[in-house]
């Protein structure tokens, strides 16, 4: 079984401060030194479970569908840190592309910090084993 | 590669449960299913004589990771129209997921 440790890839951190319960958009390239994207995770620290992705985006494309509950991307402390991806989606080719995120928490009530943990990696076939076991 | 489809989104009315109904083309195999924490799901195919979920709980399994919530299977598809009945409280925003494979 292939290990994680010995896989080419990268976590992206994108980050932003969620300031009241209105959409707030996430936009950052993503490293050009890696052709896919496989798995999107959430750090749940902050964010309210009802929370909703109403857009994820990469070259104008849909990496999810619309209206995606962040929940489905979160989980708690006790996941190991390499489980914590959502991989259900069709991998995207990525060349230094703009991924945009549309982020809604409709339970805010404090400002926090969101952060969005994005998994990109070069060898595709490796990286599904590992996400997948 | 897997695709995932939203086959259903939105406030459950009528006393908590709505029923859904979707049409697959172009994929062949349908590899699991999930839905939002907290209700419940019936899914069924071959145009409703297959029942593959009869008010089956989806918890919200946080301390489960995410790309093991789904409930997998493998099932073929040709043209089919898959129905179901997704359940919970008046008002809970709820979506429907398919996870398919050309």
């Amino acid at each position: 079984m292939t290990e994680l440790s010995k896989t080419s890839f990268i976590i992206q951190c994108i980050d932003k401060v969620i300031v009241n319960d209105k959409v707030h958009e996430l936009k950052e390239e993503l490293d050009k030194d890696y052709k896919y994207l496989v798995g999107i995770a959430i750090s749940n620290a902050n964010a309210g479970e009802n929370s909703v992705l109403e857009q994820v985006k990469v070259k104008g494309a849909d990496v999810l569908p619309e209206q995606f509950e962040a929940a489905n991307l979160m989980c708690s402390d006790s996941v190991a840190p390499n489980k914590r991806f959502f991989s259900w989606f069709k991998p995207i080719q990525v060349s230094g592309d703009e991924m945009i995120i549309r982020f809604r928490d409709p339970d805010w009530a404090a400002n926090y910090n969101l952060q969005v943990q994005v998994l990109l990696t070069n060898n595709l076939e490796e990286i599904v084993n590992v996400l997948f076991a | 590669m897997y695709s995932l489809h939203k086959i259903y989104g939105g406030d459950l009315k009528n006393q908590g449960s709505e029923s859904f109904r979707f049409t697959v083309k172009d994929f062949k195999r349908v590899r699991g299913a999930f839905c939002s924490g907290g209700v419940n799901l019936s899914l069924n195919f071959d145009n409703g004589r297959n029942v593959m979920l009869h008010s089956f709980e989806f918890g919200k399994a946080m301390d489960c990771p995410p790309n093991k919530r789904p409930l997998i299977f493998d099932k073929n598809l040709d043209m089919e129209l898959i129905s179901g009945v997704v359940s919970g409280f008046m008002g809970q925003q709820t979506s429907v997921y398919l996870i398919l494979e050309k």
